[in-house]
């Protein structure tokens, strides 16, 4: 098979994290290739630096025989290199021709813009692809898969010959996935190349000429689907080396009951859960994205109130309408995006830190700095938090230090409950190991983690008892001693209820 | 010696923060100040300085107000509305009232205008642009219907003091604004109000997720900015001694641009109020010097809209850079 695109070498590196560590990969014209890898692994980056997103620290990228370096999205675009984002990027206002057409608006005399040709074409490409699209509804208006669809269209009328999905299907219905993989082969059939990502195994198969597995930011293999089988993807995914950190402690001791959820339900995510989480303990919540993980704490924490269910905190039923009726009752979270959520990132690290306890260094009103300095400096020395001073902006600080700049917020509030969504997140081996660490500590001092994250192995290695969650339910409770194949088998697709 | 290098290290984190235009506005200010003293002597007189801190001190109260919205991630143009509609009623509640408690009532009402203000705009969630450019043209209403359209004059002669009075050789306004000035910098560098202000600012949703009620907050700052709007409104009434329903008109501008200039953030988040000493003070400088050497007033129209671009600009494209 000729090689459309050739990677070697591709590296990429963010502030303190080795994002992609000399990656090579060969994608074969008219092939539909599927990217999978655990959360963090480096998928996204890598499809990123194909499609000109990010800049290349390194390595060499061979697009249609010619060597290549992408500086902009425009650039790759130009060169025939379309991405569909996770996130739609359709303007909701502009009708579906409208959107399609976007930057490469079809005109007529006096550059006055030709509705006649742009709908003629506009109908052909929908003809070409089968897709029954009416040119002029409202992007707005459009079902996750419609938009997929638009997206799809745009790329062919822009003369795309490689596209790039991020997750496609995470969003959708069973069978707006089949007609999804529909359109994938009509692509290949006319000789579009598809490169996308997935975290869903099953689809890989009915699909995927081949895959590529990363983990963090290496790549574990290329092989033909035909070759493979469901197990052996996710002994790649998951690798076999000793987690790094050496043997991880189990509780200590189980306490009494701290949190107790009854029935919870909001919309279509949460859908009836209820669990029990215990002081002392790591309860850890693994699901894919979209499982409804998140939604979950923020139901727990009052971030947004649930359509029915109860919360009990030490066995007393709490309404727990907002974040600060949570902390008063003793809960406190540590969000899953931790600058847009967990972090104001203009202002001081010890501004932040002490933010969620303020009342505890205040004489009414007025703040006592000797006291926030002094509970401040103890933390920071406590957590290791590596910073210039605590008046440094939190903005400068690299994301393992800002995630335990997060961190420390709550513990300085001492708070019986944590809820932690994706702690470890985008940052470096090092400083999770070291939040790890933090979360034992804490547990082993009485308070109850629930410790949520989308990555199989620190889940199974840090956690007492671990939930997996799908389609909004709990669909499995494992004890201390589960293995990772165990935890992703529960977490995919098709072994729920 | 490890004293040494910790107050180093804390000097060199504050450094790293925003403080670089902080200084380059200071250094300007002086830059200025050392120009117009050269070119036009009578500049430098202890009288002409008591006027330009006088003719600052109206602007400079409401600025202060502003300066607290503004930091909280709001904005309020309707200050320049309310002023007119305080200094309209501290003198017409004087007719059947004592002045002491007609002003008492009067700043209660800015509190309530505020209120109106942040409830509107935490509550109801218009963007505070609009909430308060619906409320500044209620208020304006509202100040032609109580007055009926005439200017209204006379007070007693205790309530004229607050404008026009002296202490020792110090006027009266400037007193009050310089007390302003040091107590809300203290509120807001010193207690859970001025903290929550700025966290709010700067990211109402994180702050939000601390467990902090950031609606109550994000009120509290247009709340005060409607009781400094009163309180100016309250001088302007005293020094001139009457309050017509065109009062105040464009003041907000002037407030807002005394914040910017100052050093406040117009994204939110963060802004200091003794800066709006500086900012009000170098508009005024502005003016006086023009009217100094005799030059059209309307030319100081242009200057100023250079200043506040040049400032903001230097500061958002560094911000940009970034």
């Amino acid at each position: 098979m000729e090689a459309l695109l050739r990677l070697s070498g591709i590296s990429k590196i963010f502030p303190g994290v080795q994002a992609l560590d000399g990656i090579d990969l060969e994608i074969g014209r008219g092939e539909v290739h599927a990217l999978l890898g655990e959360n963090g692994a480096g998928k996204s980056t890598l499809v990123k630096v194909i499609a000109g997103v990010h800049p290349s620290d390194g390595g060499t990228l061979v697009f249609d025989g010619r060597e290549r370096h992408f500086a902009s999205p425009g650039e790759a675009s130009a060169a025939g290199i379309a991405m569909i984002h996770q996130e739609t990027s359709l303007i909701p206002t502009l009708t579906v021709m409208q959107n399609v057409f976007l930057g490469i608006e079809r005109r007529s005399f006096l550059n006055v813009i030709d509705d006649r040709r742009t709908r003629r074409e506009y109908l052909a490409a929908c003809e070409r692809l089968s897709f029954k699209l009416p040119p002029t509804r409202l992007a707005r208006e459009l079902t996750v898969a419609e938009q997929k669809m638009t997206e799809i269209l745009k790329a062919m009328l822009r003369n795309a010959s490689f596209l790039i999905m991020d997750e496609p299907t995470d969003a959708l219905s069973d069978a707006e996935i089949e007609h999804l993989f529909r359109i994938m082969q009509d692509l290949k059939r006319d000789g579009v190349t598809v490169l996308y990502i997935t975290h869903y195994l099953d689809e890989v198969f009915s699909v995927a000429d081949r895959i590529t597995v990363l983990r963090d930011g290496r790549k574990v293999g290329t092989r033909s689907t035909a070759e493979l089988d469901r197990n052996a993807i996710v002994r790649m995914m998951i690798g076999q080396e000793i987690e790094e950190g050496g043997e991880f402690r189990p509780r200590a001791v189980r306490g009494s009951e701290a949190l107790r959820a009854e029935k919870l339900v909001r919309g279509r995510v949460v859908n009836g859960i209820s669990f029990s989480a215990y002081q002392g303990e790591i309860l850890g919540i693994a699901g894919v994205l979209g499982s409804g993980k998140t939604e979950l704490a923020r139901l727990l924490f009052g971030a947004d109130r649930p359509d029915a269910g109860a919360i009990y905190v030490d066995g007393h039923l709490r309404r727990i309408g907002s974040p600060s009726e949570a902390a008063a009752h003793g809960i406190g979270m540590v969000p899953e995006d931790r600058k847009r959520l967990g972090l104001v990132l203009g202002h001081e690290v010890y501004k932040n830190i002490t933010i969620a306890s303020l009342a505890k260094f205040s004489r009414g009103i007025f703040i006592s700095k000797s006291e926030e300095r002094e509970a401040v400096d103890r933390v920071v020395k406590r957590l290791s938090i590596r910073i210039r001073g605590p008046a440094q902006a939190v903005k400068y600080l690299s994301g393992g230090n800002q995630q335990k700049v997060v961190i420390a917020k709550w513990l300085v509030a001492d708070k019986k409950v944590l809820i932690m969504d994706e702690p470890t997140r985008g940052i470096d081996v090092g400083s999770k190991i070291e939040i790890h660490r933090i979360m034992r500590a804490l547990a082993d001092a009485g308070a109850c983690i629930i410790f949520i994250s989308a990555e199989v192995p620190e889940i199974v290695r840090v956690s007492d008892r671990i939930l997996v969650m799908q389609g909004g339910g709990i669909v499995a409770e494992l004890e201390r001693g589960a293995t990772q194949e165990q935890v992703v088998h529960m977490m995919l697709k098709g072994n729920g209820q | 010696m490890k004293e040494m290098a910790g107050l180093r290290q804390w000097v060199a984190a504050r450094r790293g923060g925003f403080s670089m235009k902080k200084y380059g506005l200071m250094i300007g200010f002086i830059f200025m100040g050392i120009v117009i003293s050269i070119i036009t002597p009578s500049f430098l007189t202890p009288t002409n300085l008591l006027n330009i801190l006088r003719q600052s001190s109206i602007v400079g109260v409401m600025a202060i107000g502003t300066a607290f919205v503004i930091i909280g991630g709001g904005f309020d143009i309707s200050v320049g509305s309310l002023l007119a509609l305080a200094a309209a009623m501290s003198l017409k509640l004087q007719q059947s009232m004592p002045w002491y408690i007609a002003i008492v009532v009067v700043l209660a009402v800015g509190g309530l205008a505020g209120l109106l203000n942040g409830v509107l705009t935490a509550k109801v969630h218009i963007v505070a642009i609009i909430t308060t450019l619906g409320t500044m043209t209620i208020l304006r209403g509202l100040t032609y219907l109580y007055t009926g359209g005439y200017p209204i004059t006379g007070s007693s002669t205790e309530f004229q003091f607050i404008g026009s009075g002296y202490v020792g050789p110090i006027p009266f306004p400037i007193i009050i604004f310089l007390a302003m000035v040091i107590l809300w910098q203290f509120i807001l560098k010193k207690t859970t109000l001025g903290r929550y202000s700025c966290a709010v600012g700067g990211n109402k949703e994180a702050t939000r997720l601390s467990g902090v009620p950031v609606d109550f907050y994000h009120i509290m700052t247009f709340v005060i900015g409607g009781i400094m709007a009163a309180m100016s409104g309250i001088i302007y009434a005293a020094r001139l001694n009457a309050a017509t329903p065109l009062a105040g008109q464009g003041y907000e501008l002037d407030a807002i641009a005394s914040c910017v200039i100052g050093g406040t953030s117009v994204s939110g988040g963060e802004g200091s109020i003794v800066g709006i000493l500086i900012g009000v003070l170098l508009l005024n400088i502005v003016n006086n010097m023009f009217n100094l050497l005799g030059i059209q007033v309307y030319i100081q129209y242009l200057i100023k809209g250079v200043i506040i671009l040049t400032v903001v600009g230097f500061d958002s494209y560094s911000r940009h850079k970034q």
